[in-house]
């Protein structure tokens, strides 16, 4: 336990002073008078037991009185205590300094960015003739400069000053991790300490755990944060909804944040293909907006564009924009196999084929477009193969070919949607799933209703509006879609001892309604619904939801997400119809080939793997042919310049006492020492030139006691309440 | 009261205000010569004792011929005989019979409190025709005057009184004095013993006392009791030291005044206990009540 005293004169003073109650108690005893007594013996008997009690009353009183000054004194005289044995000037101390490199470190506050702080705070530890030094840059993975602790304070100083802030977010359990195994590699130390140079960002650090570090280490937070956080403006996210096609209006949000106390109204550019929309959101102190952007889309492909805050003057300009990558599909070919005529009103066939093709002429079939109609007999191979989906829909008994055809078909990735409603589709489904054997994953079987073919009106109920096609409707839209009435003919029964699997919804008696089995390829849906008796298709509300289905089963509709964080481990699956991996190349941003970046080939397919280092959109093409655009951004936690409060490493698990938070302060100061002047002043670390400043990372008065007066303070009030109880207790 | 009465203990007013005292007895008594008290001895006093039966050859004219007649036996009526007190007044001269001495020479000890009561008292004894004597007792029977009916017995009674040494140091040891003193005097007398009682040996100074009352003795003791002595002086802090050697004690009466005098109490109690139980008259006198005023109350007490 180290001891210092902030004030030591009136720290001596105070100590002095406790000696005061001894002096009056010695000085102002009362002097007895002699009285010779007759009956003594009743005076021995009484007093024996009083003189004890006195003697105990005046001990108590005495040490009472005595530690209220001296904790008064200790008080005025800024006692503070450090934990662990005092520094020895010639101790061997093993450091690792933590740099924290992530992108609000480049931040900057009154003309200094967090980084010039840091380094010079960095460059003030990484010093002294008795230390052996580690130096790790922490961003999302920790990066040490030498595998193991190095006398050669030059070398990493050196490093030291060639350290940038990446776009990365910081991943403190890696950095501990990093600075544990580079302090436990060497034995031989007197001491162990841990450094931590960082802006404390509060999305960063509020779940600070430092127990992974061992007990001995003493840990050291400087923190370069200002003392107030300072003003942002940042793309928080872009994001679209849903599958994407061509032709159809795309919905962007673009999340902007405002990380200040004023109200902004910057002005929004998003730049998609060779269009640009200009917005000025309003934005309240300390919140987020997400502002809607129209984007019209005309061709296929990987859209690439990028959101911007034009002109915005804020400490942090890295994440004024972000880039962003749209997949955008072809419309799917959809094929209707049924028996029915699609232009005669009223029938499942005709409701199905308008909500699939909304466009097309009332009365007439929308020829040449993407949604066909086949005939179970012209149900060829050749016609079947060239469509993403086929709906059976009132297509009657199917033959054994048409069943192993559409069996192929789903074999090799194509959806198929089989709406029930006759005891031939129960019976088509049955031998279809039968077909596809152990590929299936359905777990259901469906059987003529119990009712026979009397039709019950039910109501739906959404199960799992996570997934598509609930997932793309809205809450309000799920809502309005459960108060239809839907007529159905089939009862559902589980089809083994496994709970049936894919159930989107189902009806208020418990029969599956909607369900998307998947098959390892290809994806049947199943829609149990006679279609023409219900009220659904009456409604504007079966054009979006069978839309939704339908898209829900197109071959790659849940393809991965084509954004990614900078530094973190990618693993991006590549289209299935990319092939081997010949010809293929991963580019970044500036459209040169990546080392970062590999293809490989994995048990599902191939994939783009490793770690992007900077921002913007990779890309992964083939004889200059794009087949995958990734865009790459830093997460936005970095975006929030908030710090945790100063005591919070001190408070977290792990802590036990050995952390102390310095911050600095004079941001002159700090741009001095960069200058090569003197080190930068410490808020609470006593004066400049002190151990810190000369580089020896000792046991100054430190910030981690600072606030001892007030228990001090608090403790003399206490001795001197516990000196009137006892006085009250002695009845005296 | 007669110049060779003179003495510092029996001043001249002192006696004026005792000439219409009288101390009396509650016991029956015995002397050598007549007086006005009544002893066990058949004797020829008008003061009936009991009947007895007769025994041929007595003289017959103490027979109740009344009682004959009516009874049909010889019984003779018996009459108490008159006799003369025998008193000795036991005087504690102890070390504690000093206090309190710290107020200067002018004060009034417990000692000096008890020598003008002996001296008063054996003046109302010695005028009342009675024989009176004096035992000074300390840690051993000290000094003793027995009961005299010779002229200059108060005279020698009051001589010694003023001989009687200041005490020293030495323990309260009455039981000592006592058994010391029992075979100097006759039985059936009284016995007066004035004294603070502060004996560690409490039980044996009862003791003592209660041979005296088996040989008939009428025991009278007065407790001196000092004001100080109940109720401990006011003030910061005193060495309270002992008057017998038992050495000093440092306190303040804030302090330990409230069980000092509970234990004070308790003793007070005890003695008073003791006496009662020892078949003692008991008085307890405050010294700082006038002596006369004290005997004027006890012998009034007394007489009733």
């Amino acid at each position: 336990m180290a001891v210092s005293f902030g004030n030591p004169l009136l720290a001596f003073a105070g100590i002095a002073l406790a000696a005061l109650p001894v002096v009056v108690h010695l000085l102002t005893r009362p002097k007895p008078v002699p009285l010779p007594f007759s009956a003594l013996k009743f005076l021995t008997e009484t007093s024996a037991a009083r003189r004890h009690r006195s003697r105990l009353r005046d001990a108590l009183v005495l040490g009472l009185r005595t530690l209220a000054v001296l904790a008064l004194g200790l008080a005025v005289g800024q006692l503070r205590l450090a934990a662990g044995r005092p520094p020895g000037p010639d101790d061997r101390v093993d450091r690792v300094v933590v740099l924290d490199v992530s992108r609000s470190m480049n931040a900057r506050s009154l003309g200094v960015a967090g980084i010039d702080r840091a380094r010079a705070l960095a460059r003030s530890v990484l010093s002294g003739r008795t230390v052996r030094a580690g130096l790790i840059f922490a961003g999302t993975k920790a990066r040490p400069v030498f595998d193991e602790l190095s006398v050669n304070l030059g070398a990493l100083s050196e490093e030291l000053a060639r350290a940038r802030p990446l776009p990365e977010e910081l991943d403190w359990r890696a950095a501990l991790d990093a600075a544990v195994a580079l302090l436990t590699g060497k034995k031989g130390a007197d001491r162990r300490e841990l450094v931590i140079v960082t802006d404390l960002q509060r999305t960063n650090w509020d779940r600070l755990d430092l127990s992974g570090v061992p007990a001995d280490v003493e840990i050291t937070f400087c923190s370069t944060a200002p003392p107030l956080p300072p003003r942002n403006l940042a793309i928080v996210a872009v994001s679209h909804d849903g599958h994407v096609e061509r032709g159809r209006t795309l919905r962007l949000h673009v999340e902007v944040g405002n990380f200040s106390d004023l109200v902004q109204r910057p002005e929004l550019e998003v730049r998609v293909g060779d269009r640009t929309y200009k917005a000025r959101p309003e934005l309240a102190p300390w919140s987020r907006r997400t502002e809607p952007v129209e984007v019209s889309l005309p061709d296929a492909g990987h859209v690439e564009g990028r959101a911007t805050l034009v002109g915005a003057q804020d400490a942090l300009p890295d994440d004024d924009a972000r880039s962003f990558v749209v997949p955008v599909s072809p419309l799917p070919s959809i094929g209707i196999v049924t028996d029915q005529s699609a232009t005669r009103v009223g029938t499942s066939t005709y409701f199905t084929y308008r909500a699939l093709a909304p466009e097309a002429p009332l009365g007439g079939l929308d020829q040449g477009r993407s949604v066909i109609r086949v005939a179970p007999r012209d149900a060829r191979k050749e016609v079947l193969e060239a469509l993403d989906v086929v709906v059976l829909v009132r297509a009657g008994r199917l033959t054994d070919d048409l069943t192993r055809l559409a069996a192929g078909l789903v074999m090799r990735g194509q959806g198929l949607l089989y709406v029930l409603e006759e005891v031939e589709d129960a019976d088509g489904l049955t031998r279809l799933t039968g077909e596809l054997g152990q590929k299936v994953t359905l777990g259901l079987t469906f059987s003529p209703s119990r009712r026979g073919q009397k039709q019950a009106y039910q109501n739906l109920r959404v199960v799992d509006r996570r997934r598509r096609p609930f997932e793309s409707l809205t809450e309000g839209l799920c809502t309005l879609l459960e108060q239809e009435r839907f007529a159905s003919r089939m009862d559902s029964l589980p089809g083994g001892p496994e709970p049936p699997a894919g159930v989107l919804a189902r009806y208020t008696d418990g029969t599956v309604a909607v369900a998307i089995a998947e098959t390892g390829a290809g994806r049947v849906g199943i829609l149990n619904m006679a279609v023409a008796s219900s009220t659904l298709p009456r409604s504007p509300l079966f054009v979006p939801f069978l839309g939704e289905l339908v898209r829900a089963l197109v071959p790659g509709a849940e393809a991965a997400s084509h954004a990614a964080a900078t530094g973190a481990e990618l693993s991006v699956p590549l289209p299935r119809s990319v092939g081997g991996l010949a010809g293929l190349r991963a580019l970044g941003p500036d459209g040169r080939p990546l080392p970062g970046l590999k293809i490989e080939e994995t048990t599902t397919g191939v994939a783009l793997r490793g770690r992007a280092a900077s921002p913007g959109i990779h890309r992964v093409d083939r004889k200059g042919v794009t087949l995958l655009a990734l865009a790459v951004e830093c997460p936005p936690s970095e975006c929030d310049l908030r710090t945790v409060p100063p005591g919070a490493p001190r408070s977290c698990p792990g802590a036990d006492g050995r952390v102390r938070v310095r911050q600095a302060t004079r941001v002159d100061a700090v741009a001095d020492a960069l200058d090569g002047g003197p080190s930068p002043a410490w808020k609470s670390g006593g004066p400049a030139g002190g151990p810190w400043a000369t580089g020896e990372l000792g046991r100054p008065a430190g910030e981690a006691s600072t606030d001892l007066w007030r228990y001090l303070i608090l403790a003399s009030v206490l001795f001197v309440l516990a000196e009137l109880g006892v006085l009250k207790l002695f009845g005296t | 009261m007669t110049a060779t009465h003179a003495s510092r203990f029996l001043d001249l007013e002192t006696v004026a205000r005792l000439a219409r005292l009288r101390f009396g007895t509650r016991y029956a008594v015995e002397a050598a010569y007549p007086g006005r008290h009544a002893s066990h001895r058949p004797g020829g006093s008008l003061e009936f004792a009991d009947f007895r039966p007769y025994t041929p050859g007595e003289d017959l004219r103490k027979l109740d011929w009344k009682v004959m007649a009516r009874l049909g036996r010889a019984y003779v009526r018996t009459y108490q005989e008159d006799t003369q007190l025998l008193c000795t007044i036991a005087l504690d001269s102890s070390g504690s019979m000093a206090f309190p001495c710290h107020l200067g020479p002018g004060a009034l000890s417990k000692l000096d409190y008890a020598r003008y009561l002996a001296a008063s008292l054996a003046y109302v004894i010695d005028r009342g025709g009675d024989q009176v004597g004096l035992a000074v007792l300390g840690d051993r029977l000290v000094d003793c005057l027995p009961p005299a009916a010779a002229p200059t017995q108060l005279q020698s009674f009051l001589r010694m009184l003023e001989e009687t040494p200041r005490p020293d140091a030495s323990p309260t040891r009455l039981r000592a004095g006592l058994l010391a003193l029992l075979p100097l005097l006759p039985t059936r007398g009284v016995l007066v013993v004035v004294g603070d009682f502060l004996d560690d040996d409490l039980e044996g100074v009862f003791g003592a006392l209660r041979l005296f009352r088996h040989r008939h003795f009428e025991v009278l003791l007065l407790h001196l009791v000092h004001p100080q002595e109940e109720h401990l002086p006011e003030g910061r802090c005193y060495r309270f030291q002992g008057l017998e050697g038992e050495g000093e004690i440092v306190g303040t009466p804030a302090e330990i005044a409230a069980a000092y005098e509970r234990r004070f109490a308790g003793f007070l109690a005890t003695v008073k206990t003791l006496a009662v139980a020892t078949g003692c008259d008991y008085r307890r006198l405050s010294t700082a009540t006038s002596t006369l005023r004290s005997l004027e109350t006890l012998l009034v007490e007394r007489s009733r």
